[in-house]
């Protein structure tokens, strides 16, 4: 379970990163650029779910070396998954996005 | 650099010209980047402070970046021979230095 | 160079990438293969597929070791697993040196203890030794080979991302269906989303072969003695006998296995015993050690834990103090071991294997985009020119040909006979039989049809293994499954999901119709004759870079 919560964080995070470029905010909500709050909210969410997928991470390996070399290989993983899905799928790419972590998140907790 | 297939005529002999800058920037880059990066490393290995085994460890370790910065160094200066300048003369100096160093420890 | 210092590092990346690129994308086929190295080695003995472990494996295997080789100076267990259904056991006898290698073993059923006979079969071992020796030359060649093509992948990677303009801005980017475009978007998102690894792979890689690539340092503080250097570093080097031998003694009565396996579960969790060794067997100075399965620090690279027991009563010792690794020593440790990724779990293979899988795209996307990026300079050329031809025909084979050349690994397994002197070497020339038609192939046939032949190919073979292990073989995939044997099925589907994966490629490149060619217009023949354009291209992995290029003083 704590791997599958840490990529549906990461890809989360990437997915709000995303989001703060006009590029992709565009392919998203067909308007063009975010706001500048949105766009600050947007990063700072982002990057805030990336690390937090960390944790689930250092739950999971023991040792503090193994859970970071997979942390960083794993929001690769996450970040492939949005990389495929948004030209293809915006829509779905940027739902999952919101939708993931909180599935994940509800399901480790009852796990 | 001139692409010899474009509209403009070129003359060969500046594209022979290019070809050989290249050449030489090359051989800088592995031989006087060989040089440089062995005899860095020799020199690390000696000079660093701490026990021998972790000193030559660290300097091999390091040894893959000393080569990709020697390379890269090669094909940024600004002509061959400054390529060669920035290589071969710090290497061959690292090298002596690890040589005599080496020679006066045994 | 008189243009910019971004310029100069963009051309590097693209030369230094096609140079070797295709001996990069062997490397990174073959390493991404031996992440499951010991399920492929499974998948080619059938005979092993019908064991069953339960929990009386560990005490057959050492009534095994007991009958076979009582007299043994050491005897070690490899219990079933995630990745193993049998058990494997081995003996060193007394008077044997220490050294690596293997000594005497078998294979056992772990539901009878029974041995078994696998036909002899070394696919997996050569894939992996592929990794970083290549093959049919001396291993420091293949090795210095390896590490010349690491370098310049290292190389690559530092002038790629000096090179990339928008590495963030482009982070996210993928454009299908825009030519080049699409290309080169697909293998920056190969290469930069999963930059750490590259990073790491690349680097780690070049640490595992330092002592040969840079060994000046060695050179300078031991005189070249390298024994020394690992004695002093704490790694374990050649020949360590340990103290002189007592005599035996006989044990009174049986070594109380299942009570240390018993004081193992407690202490671990129930089935974490991947290994057992016991030193000087049936004596009264008999140890037993148990090892944990799975990884512990990566510090010490990934040594699992132990319990050592007393051989004749079950009393627990002391573990050995192990040196605490030098600050460069975890370094080293930490990045090999992610490189090797050794005694890992599953989720932690599959993780790295997929990113594995990400890198030999990589690979591939590079080659294709030479090629696809020239596409309009042949178009105004109105022909292909000879250095193009070249490097098209060597794309399909080395990509395209070499991977249909590992799906028919599994069937040259399944199809030459259980029995037949020499079998393994044979595998290893059917390998190379079709990667050499491969080329063959490519070299005949135009460029498209080339790779969607051979992408057809690959598909076929990966997709149909399951059911050649179903006709051929002692179990098959919908049994395993029933069976709830994962690891059986896992392998059998990984097989059909990268078949399935090489068909959607395959048919996407019969699909693709390229764009109309413009109207010919007639061009007067030239007076002189000029070099190929082909052969003097620079070539560019951003368009903007090419321009405004002063000439060179």
């Amino acid at each position: 379970m704590m791997p599958v919560l840490a990529i549906a964080l990461a890809y989360g995070g990437f997915a709000c990163l995303a989001l703060a470029m006009g590029r992709h905010f565009e392919q998203v909500f067909g308007r063009d650029e975010p706001s500048a709050r949105q766009r600050t909210g947007l990063r700072l969410g982002g990057t805030t779910l990336l690390l937090l997928s960390i944790l689930p991470c250092l739950a999971y390996w023991p040792g503090t070396s193994l859970a970071l070399g997979v942390w960083s290989a794993l929001i690769s993983l996450a970040g492939l998954a949005l990389v495929l899905l948004l030209p293809y799928a915006p829509r779905w790419a940027a739902g999952l996005g919101a939708a993931a972590p909180l599935l994940a998140g509800v399901a480790a907790a009852i796990a | 650099m001139p692409k010899p297939s474009s509209a403009a005529a070129v003359a060969p002999d500046t594209a022979w010209r290019y070809r050989l800058t290249v050449a030489s920037r090359l051989a800088a880059a592995v031989a006087g980047g060989y040089l440089l990066t062995a005899g860095a490393t020799a020199l690390l290995s000696l000079a660093l402070p701490g026990p021998r085994a972790s000193a030559v460890l660290t300097a091999t370790m390091l040894s893959f970046s000393i080569f990709t910065a020697a390379v890269m160094t090669a094909f940024a200066t600004s002509s061959a021979a400054r390529a060669w300048l920035w290589l071969a003369l710090p290497g061959a100096l690292a090298a002596g230095a690890a040589w005599w160093l080496s020679g006066s420890a045994s | 160079m008189k243009q910019g210092f971004r310029q100069s590092m963009a051309w590097l990346h693209t030369w230094s990438g096609l140079i070797l690129c295709w001996l990069l994308f062997a490397i990174f086929l073959t390493g991404t293969a031996s992440y499951f190295r010991q399920e492929i080695q499974l998948w080619m003995q059938p005979e092993l597929h019908a064991s069953r472990p339960d929990a009386l494996t560990a005490q057959r295997a050492y009534d095994a070791l007991q009958a076979r080789a009582p007299q043994a100076q050491s005897w070690n267990i490899v219990l079933p697993g995630p990745r193993s259904p049998v058990a494997q056991v081995s003996w060193r006898d007394a008077g044997a040196p220490v050294r690596r290698g293997p000594g005497n073993g078998m294979v056992l059923d772990a539901g009878t203890g029974a041995q078994l006979s696998p036909r002899e079969s070394n696919a997996g071992n050569f894939l992996y030794r592929f990794h970083f020796e290549l093959y049919g030359m001396e291993r420091i060649t293949g090795r210095w080979i390896v590490g010349v093509a690491t370098v310049i992948m290292l190389i690559g990677i530092i002038t790629g991302i000096v090179t990339h303009r928008r590495i963030f801005k482009d982070f996210f980017t993928l454009r299908p269906r825009k030519g080049h475009r699409s290309w080169l978007d697909g293998h920056n998102a190969a290469a930069v989303l999963a930059l750490p690894f590259h990073l790491m792979i690349t680097y780690s890689g070049l640490l595992l072969l330092m002592t040969l690539l840079m060994p000046w340092g060695i050179e300078a503080a031991y005189q070249g003695d390298t024994q020394a250097f690992f004695s002093e570093w704490g790694r374990r080097g050649g020949a360590a006998e340990s103290a002189p031998l007592a005599p035996r003694e006989p044990a009174p009565g049986a070594t109380p296995l299942s009570a240390m396996l018993a004081h193992a579960d407690i202490a671990w969790g129930p089935g974490q015993v991947a290994s057992i060794s016991v030193t000087r067997p049936g004596t009264a100075q008999a140890i037993v050690e148990l090892r944990r399965r799975g990884t512990g620090s990566l510090l010490d690279r990934g040594q699992p834990d132990r319990l050592r027991f007393r051989g004749a009563d079950g009393q627990t010792l002391p573990a050995e103090a192990s040196a605490e690794p030098s600050g460069p020593g975890m370094v080293y440790n930490v990045l090999t071991a992610l490189h090797l990724v050794r005694f890992a779990d599953p989720v932690v293979r599959w993780i790295f294997f997929l990113l594995g899988l990400m890198g030999t795209f990589m690979a591939a996307s590079g080659l294709v985009l030479w090629v696809v990026k020239r596409e309009p300079d042949r178009r105004k050329l109105g022909r292909t020119p000879a250095g193009h031809r070249l490097v098209q025909v060597l794309n399909v084979a080395a990509v395209a040909g070499m991977t249909a050349a590992v799906g028919a690994l599994f069937w040259a397994n399944r199809l030459i006979p259980a029995g037949l002197p020499g079998r393994a070497q044979w595998e290893i020339h059917a390998f190379f039989a079709v990667w050499g038609l491969s080329l063959l192939h490519a070299a005949v046939r135009p460029h498209r049809a080339a790779w969607r032949e051979q992408l057809w190919l690959g598909a076929a073979l990966f997709a149909l293994a399951p059911l050649l292990n179903a006709w051929t073989g002692t179990s098959h995939l919908l049994g395993a499954l029933r069976h709830g044997d994962g690891l059986l099925a896992g392998i059998d589907l990984t097989l059909l999901a990268l078949g399935l994966t090489l068909a959607a490629v395959a048919r996407k490149v019969g699909l693709h119709r390229p764009p109309p060619a413009p109207a010919a217009r007639a061009r007067p023949p030239r007076a002189a004759p000029r070099p190929a354009p082909g052969g003097a291209h620079t070539g560019t992995a951003t368009p903007a870079a090419a321009a405004g290029r002063g000439a060179d003083a």
